[in-house]
């Protein structure tokens, strides 16, 4: 019963597809195509875009040239403030910075010079002997 | 149908890739080599099937732009056939506003011609227009035109399972309306 049902089938499948084939193009359309795209036989335009491109960048690199030429004479001097504007201007306080110690220098001091040679020595019983003023005055406590 | 390549013939892919190089001759034969099968869906697939030689003509001049920066994605074939899918249902479409931009084909040369070949896409037209739209793509794909499954899966953009189970539930409805056909006649 199957197998004459999937023969039926088949033979359906057949047939239809035998319909279906039997539909051909007519004979001149492959002419007529070839007709049309000789019409349109492709162009390369792989130049276009950078065709377009260039000018557009040429433009852009000219007008940035211009603007940084016209900038530049702001960029180089700074605007002269006004005398009012000056004027407002509150005077500014140096900054109360200690300075480190690194900066701290220590001024050269001369050396003293050397204590002179006495001619009685450092000993203040030999300067009293030498000095008769001292000798004088120094006797009531001292040669008591 | 598609990729027929014997020995001597060229593939699809390289047929396009001489194409894409400037190589006209490839999509002559492009052309020679699809024009019955997409003739012959555009009868199907169109209301009125005197308009399927310009509905051909048209999806090849949408294929001599579109083949040029094809990507191989698919298969060239699946191409043309959403195409002419795409063409037909514009057409079709613009039928019925009334308003058509194509021209009735003026092959009189063999009038008899002409008219058997409509006669004939007319009953094969009948025969699947009640079917739904994703089965009388089937039948067409695999059952008319030889596709494999999985090439009819692609063109389809469904699973080849999807294509088993709606050529299976098409051809149970072709057997109905043919037999229908048959009585009536």
């Amino acid at each position: 019963m199957n197998s004459e049902t999937d023969k039926v089938e088949n033979e359906l499948e057949s047939e239809l597809r035998e319909r279906y084939r039997s539909i051909q193009a007519p004979p001149h359309l492959a002419a007529r195509i070839r007709a049309r795209v000789s019409d349109r036989q492709p162009v390369s335009r792989r130049w276009l875009p950078a065709c377009v491109a260039l000018p557009v960048v040429i433009a852009v690199v000219a007008i940035l040239s211009i603007d940084i030429s016209r900038k530049s004479p702001a960029l180089t001097s700074p605007p002269r403030p006004s005398l009012a504007a000056l004027s407002r201007l509150a005077p500014s306080k140096p900054a109360n910075v200690s300075p480190s110690l690194s900066h701290i220098k220590t001024v050269p001091r001369p050396s003293m010079p050397k204590k002179p040679a006495l001619r009685w020595g450092n000993n203040p019983h030999t300067y009293r002997e030498f000095n008769p003023l001292h000798k004088f005055e120094e006797n009531d406590y001292e040669y008591v | 149908m598609p990729l027929m390549t014997s020995s001597n013939e060229k593939s699809d892919e390289e047929l396009v890739r001489q194409f894409q190089k400037g190589n006209m001759d490839a999509f002559d034969k492009i052309v020679r080599r699809y024009q019955d099968s997409i003739f012959r869906m555009a009868s199907v697939w169109l209301h009125d099937s005197q308009y399927s030689a310009d509905v051909a003509q048209e999806v090849f001049l949408r294929g001599f732009k579109g083949l040029r920066s094809f990507r191989f994605r698919s298969a060239p074939f699946t191409w043309l056939y959403r195409t002419t899918k795409n063409v037909c249902r514009e057409q079709n479409r613009r039928r019925k506003t009334e308003s058509l931009d194509f021209e009735p084909i003026d092959d009189l040369a063999n009038p008899e011609t002409e008219m058997s070949r409509h006669s004939t896409a007319r009953e094969v037209r009948q025969l699947i227009a009640k079917l739904p739209e994703r089965q009388k793509e089937v039948v067409l794909l695999r059952l008319f035109e030889d596709l494999s499954v999985r090439d009819t899966a692609k063109a389809m953009r469904c699973r080849e399972g999807t294509v088993k189970a709606l050529l299976h539930k098409a051809t149970q409805r072709l057997k109905a309306n043919f037999d229908s056909q048959r009585v009536e006649t």
